[in-house]
């Protein structure tokens, strides 16, 4: 099970994952989404990848669900810390032509 | 107020069945009377009551007894049984609920601990209604998705297809759903000009839903295939469709491909799917395609990319294909069958072949019937010699169709715009179906038009050497040089004019293909033997030659003129 804690700054809000981020983390994303989502006055949200194990393609599907959304409101979707087997499954699924990825 | 109880109150003393029937009555349920637990055990079977207050000592049969007997009739709906005796050591009490007795009440009664607990017994029995209840609308509905699912999963095996005979020999494929249904799907069909298309599909997740989302990708996949569409439309519409018929989060990763075999080309769209590989009978992997694009249904058309990657083979060798279910999966201590050690068995040189060698290596470690994930693997065997004229029998099925006499001209001219990215071909040959033709002349004239047009434009227009594919890695480099003048194209134009005419009262299509490049010596040309495929050139026009009555080169040999019999 994915544990999500969010960090907020002036503008920017980061979810920061830890654990197995697949279809089971559902939930919890969706709900971490729409908190960093309706923070009022936010322009950036970061997607912490650096204590996540692994991630399947529904989290990718997820991550694409946040893209329109952010997308939408005028947000700034940022991958953080994506190294191994995460940086691997984005690179396969060229996610570096979608959001930015540091 | 509570729902009104049937009661069935069992107790061999007069005064006592009269006190708590009345007292039931005057809390609005009805009182059944039975004098000894036989009459209780022979009423609760007539009248099926709700609760029972059973007494302990009684002649006949005894209290016990008799809630042995109810509880065996109740089956699986819980009655309560209460026990009302002036045994009250804790030894009865035992041997009550022992009997399987639910509550104990002591004589003399209270009336109002017996209010409360036929309450409290009452509450009991609803909630175990609504269990029953949930249980029994639990198991419908499990065996109304059973039929759902067979139903379902009867529809997508024939909706996806077998394929023919010659497909069989050509590929093998493998597909081990991680449900009843496969996200994975691997699919094959053969265009009109006898090249090979595959489709390695895998969509979000796994079951039903996944299944469904391939349904769209088979469905363009066959349908443009069919009709000579090639690998960069179709995988444009493809991503096209699934991007407007799915949700946001789902999305199909695939890699199309297209083998040629007598060219001995494979032209490759990888998109999220991993890394497929060219490996020789000798175990030497030669090519790897990565994945250079998204999985489809992500991106929007104007942004889309459908460049492919295009590689000839020069050993005989087979294109392997998996979906990440294969590298992914794991063994019993959670080890990754990864793609090290799939690279480590493919290059292990086996008699027979790759594929099956790669699935025990992969059964081994994991037992693949356990899979979390779908896995699919495929293995199109691609082998230096194919004699596409023996091995199509598609193409040159006998047709007994009558050609109607009709005289119609169709003209085009294609400037650089559209000799860059239109799919010309597709479309001529709808013009010609359209026409009613039979299956076997549209599809070799499909083949004529696609070898005449092609080389108008490699050798026309783009003014590539074909000698260039004599030397040693010639083709690609050809193939490279290609792509970069097709690319920087700024002048020059080809015309194409079909035209159905009929001499001596016989029909044919009169097909002329103009080019604005400087022409050739075409006199060598068309005397190429067909069967010498050593050559990797001139090829195409012998048989062009073979299928058509007349072949002529034309001008300086920036024309060609094909009659193609109709009849």
């Amino acid at each position: 099970m994915m544990k999500i804690a969010l960090e907020k700054k002036e503008h920017s809000v980061t979810l920061i994952l830890n654990g197995r981020f697949d279809f089971s983390s559902h939930r919890e994303f969706r709900h971490a989404s729409d908190e960093a989502l309706q923070t009022p006055g936010v322009k950036e949200i970061g997607v912490d990848f650096k204590s996540v194990d692994y991630l399947d393609s529904s989290a990718l599907g997820m991550l694409l669900l946040l893209r329109e959304r952010s997308h939408n409101a005028n947000i700034q979707v940022t991958l953080l810390n994506c190294t191994g087997i995460v940086r691997q499954v984005l690179d396969v699924a060229n996610f570096q032509r979608l959001f930015t990825i540091n | 107020m509570d729902k009104p109880l049937n009661i069935l109150v069992v107790d061999d003393t007069e005064p006592n069945l009269a006190l708590i029937s009345a007292f039931i009555s005057k809390l609005g349920h009805t009182a059944i009377l039975a004098r000894n637990g036989q009459e209780a055990v022979d009423l609760f079977r007539e009248t099926a009551p709700d609760m029972v207050l059973m007494d302990v000592m009684m002649p006949v049969m005894d209290g016990y007894q008799a809630t042995t007997e109810i509880k065996k009739l109740a089956g699986n709906k819980w009655v309560p049984v209460i026990f009302l005796s002036a045994a009250a050591q804790d030894s009865d009490q035992v041997r009550g609920l022992q009997a399987g007795g639910d509550d104990y009440l002591t004589k003399p009664i209270n009336l109002t601990i017996l209010h409360a607990k036929i309450k409290a017994m009452q509450r009991i029995t609803e909630m175990q209604r609504v269990i029953v209840e949930n249980a029994e609308q639990l198991l419908r509905d499990h065996e109304e998705s059973e039929r759902e699912q067979n139903l379902a999963k009867h529809l997508l095996e024939k909706i996806i297809h077998s394929n023919s005979e010659l497909d069989e020999q050509l590929v093998e494929r493998l597909t081990f759903p991680a449900t009843r249904f496969s996200g994975d799907v691997v699919i094959t069909e053969f265009t009109p000009s006898n090249t090979l298309h595959v489709i390695l599909a895998d969509s979000t997740g796994h079951g039903l839903s996944a299944a469904l989302n391939v349904l769209p990708v088979v469905e363009v996949f066959y349908g443009m295939t069919k009709k000579g569409y090639g690998i960069p439309t179709i995988a444009r519409e493809l991503n096209s469709k699934i991007k407007h018929l799915m949700p946001t989060e789902r999305f199909v990763a695939a890699i199309l491909a297209e083998i040629d075999f007598s060219a001995r080309t494979i032209e490759l769209w990888n998109g999220g799917m991993p890394t497929g590989y060219f490996v020789t009978h000798e175990g030497e992997v030669t090519r790897e395609w990565q994945a250079t694009h998204p999985p489809l249904g992500i991106i929007n058309d104007d942004e889309f990319v459908s460049k492919t990657e295009i590689y000839h083979w020069t050993n005989a060798g087979s294109l392997i294909l998996y979906s990440d279910g294969l590298i992914e999966a794991e063994n019993g201590v959670g080890e990754q069958f990864g793609k090290d050690r799939l690279l480590q068995t493919l290059s292990e040189k086996c008699d027979e072949g790759q594929f099956w060698y790669l699935i025990a290596a992969a059964n081994k470690f994991m037992g693949l019937d356990n899979a979390a994930d779908d896995i699919s693997l495929a293995s199109i065997h691609c082998p230096m010699n194919f004699s596409s004229l023996d091995n199509a029998p598609p193409i040159f099925a006998p047709s007994s169709q009558v050609v109607e006499p009709s005289e119609s001209k169709l003209m085009v001219k294609l400037s650089p715009t559209e000799l860059k990215s239109f799919d010309i071909l597709p479309w001529l040959i709808n013009w010609l179906e359209q026409l009613n033709h039979s299956k076997k002349h549209c599809q070799e004239m499909f083949l004529i038009l696609s070898e005449l047009y092609n080389n108008a434009l490699d050798h026309g227009v783009l003014a590539l050497d074909s000698r260039l594919k004599f030397q040693e890695d010639g083709f690609g480099r050809y193939l490279d040089l290609r792509e970069e003048r097709l690319n920087s194209l700024q002048h020059g134009s080809i015309e194409v004019d079909l035209e159905r005419i009929t001499e001596n009262h016989v029909p044919y299509l009169k097909l002329t293909i103009r080019d604005s490049g400087k022409g050739f010596a075409f006199d060598s040309i068309l005397n190429v033997d067909i069967t010498s495929s050593a050559k990797p050139a001139g090829r195409g026009i012998a048989l062009v030659k073979s299928l058509c009555t007349e072949v002529a080169y034309q001008g300086c040999g920036n024309q060609v003129m094909a009659l193609y019999q109709l009849q």
